[in-house]
């Protein structure tokens, strides 16, 4: 078995006096797509911030493969942040710059261009944040992630804040790009059915101080790509049935 | 959106009312006309400090000395301003030296300047930056530890360099913090300027108005002085003009050239 792009050993986090997060343990498989599903102020965000580097654990250990370390992490926050004074290309091409001594080349700036034109930007390429859609920003912050073909993709809850026809577009678009990719990527979200649809394995975190209540490893024979089709498998039903009374429980007694 | 025609007009009579008025009284009250002059006798002077060439001769050493220390005060300021931001400890350090200093009054030490520079121009554009130097640090440094940090997050999330956060986001968003302190700089560094004249000096609008001040010819010292607000009229007119292109600025310091053109 190839070894983990991440390994989680046992991390609880406090900030002063309240606990966040309490011995959290897992492993994130090379290329694999592992969603981290769990109620409002759980401490998913700050698992993440935590993978990034961002916040240091109170206890217990995160490791980062080195193939990680080599090839790089990008970011995909929950707003999209873009920087106001670049065009939507110019945002883009900051996953690109943030490597030091990195240069634009032309086939990087081919490519990228392709990718907006896929991802219906074309003819944004010099358009202002202010200029876009809420959905078109935030394919630009994906796209700002993909740019420099990261092996690590975190992703917090990226699409929370667009409206549900747009999420749900999104959402095929991004599964695209994730397979087309060599990435693997965490992806924290508290919407089940995104959750279902994404991963390969489903981590269920209870309410603060979270902790991990299940694993699921969810596969579906009909409709797998798409995010409408797939509601369409039994096994997605009875899957959301169980994260969701999972949740649900953990969430009152908390 | 256009003012109000009424507005313009009424601003125009206020400015009439006030030079009739001034004209008047400094005709038939000889005290009056003793502290202040009229508007007439200022544009007579006025225009014999044109014709002779002089007016021209002094705006010129003034502005330099001015524009001088203005470039100097604001770049030293704003690149010592923003680097600090490099270093968390550098910038704990050093905050309360830059606080005291930016509060102290720089004519205090007018007589150590002559020591230190001179009398020549050299004393002028060194008021001129000291006057400016401050007010870019502190706005410098006050941009660069008000930046979003969710966009240095953001940054940090994909492992850039504090150097990169620096150049790309640190920079570009302390752009109108920076443009700020030029605006204000503007007239600060003319006020060094004549600080520097009315010290020491042989030429300079400065010097044309404190010769023409201990004459007791007030006309012509306040023809000189209008010579000032003209260079200030000058200067802030060059600040509006890099206002108004910031856009183009942030694209030459903080986008690399290969999509610049996207622009």
């Amino acid at each position: 078995m190839s070894t983990p792009d991440i390994i989680v050993n046992r991390v609880s986090k406090r900030f002063g006096e309240l606990e966040v997060l309490r011995e959290i343990s897992f492993e994130v498989p090379p290329r694999g797509f592992t969603c981290i599903v769990g109620p409002s102020g759980c401490g998913k965000s700050t698992l993440l911030r935590m993978i990034l580097g961002l916040e240091i654990p109170t206890s217990g250990e995160i490791k980062i493969g080195e193939k990680v370390r080599t090839k790089g992490i990008a970011y995909i926050p929950q707003k999209s942040l873009l920087l106001p004074w670049r065009t939507a290309l110019q945002n883009i091409c900051l996953g690109l710059e943030a490597k030091d001594g990195s240069r634009i080349t032309k086939a990087s700036l081919d490519y990228l261009l392709a990718l907006m034109g896929k991802y219906g930007l074309h003819g944004f390429e010099n358009a202002y944040p202010n200029e876009l859609s809420g959905g078109m920003e935030q394919r630009v912050s994906i796209l700002r992630a993909f740019a420099r073909n990261p092996r690590l993709l975190v992703c917090d809850e990226p699409f929370s804040s667009v409206d549900f026809v747009t999420r749900l577009k999104l959402n095929s678009e991004f599964r695209d790009l994730c397979a087309s990719s060599e990435t693997t990527v965490v992806f924290v979200t508290h919407n089940i059915e995104e959750a279902l649809f994404f991963a390969d394995d489903l981590f269920v975190l209870s309410g603060r101080p979270g902790r991990i209540v299940r694993k699921h490893n969810p596969h579906f024979t009909i409709g797998g790509h798409d995010p409408v089709e797939v509601r369409k498998d039994p096994e997605f039903n009875r899957l959301f049935g169980e994260v969701w009374t999972e949740l649900e429980s953990t969430h009152a007694g908390t | 959106m256009p003012e109000p025609k009424r507005v313009r007009i009424a601003r125009w009579a206020i400015l009439l009312i006030i030079l009739v008025s001034w004209e008047l009284i400094g005709t038939f009250d000889t005290s009056f006309n003793f502290l202040l002059g009229t508007p007439s006798q200022i544009i007579v002077e006025l225009s014999t400090l044109v014709r002779s060439g002089e007016f021209f001769h002094d705006a010129y050493i003034t502005g330099a000395e001015a524009l001088g220390g203005l470039v100097l005060g604001t770049v030293v300021g704003t690149l010592a301003g923003l680097t600090v931001w490099l270093s968390n400890s550098v910038a704990a350090a050093t905050r309360p030296f830059v606080f005291a200093l930016s509060s102290f009054p720089v004519f205090a030490i007018a007589p150590l300047m002559i020591v230190w520079f001179g009398v020549g121009i050299e004393m002028k554009i060194a008021f001129a930056t000291l006057a400016t130097v401050f007010v870019a640090f502190n706005q410098a440094y006050s941009g660069a530890h008000m930046v979003s940090k969710d966009y240095l997050e953001v940054m940090r999330g994909f492992g850039a360099s504090r150097w990169l956060q620096f150049r790309k986001i640190v920079v570009p968003s302390s752009l109108d913090w920076v443009l700020a302190a030029l605006r204000v700089n503007t007239g600060l560094s003319l006020l060094g300027a004549f600080i520097g004249e009315f010290v020491a000096a042989d030429s300079g609008l400065g010097h044309v108005i404190m010769a023409a001040a201990s004459l007791y010819k007030v006309p012509k010292a306040l023809a000189a002085a209008f010579g000032i607000v003209l260079l200030a009229a000058c200067f802030n007119w060059l600040a509006g003009l890099i206002e108004k292109h910031r856009g183009v600025l942030i694209q030459y310091i903080s986008v690399p050239k290969a999509i610049r053109k996207y622009k």
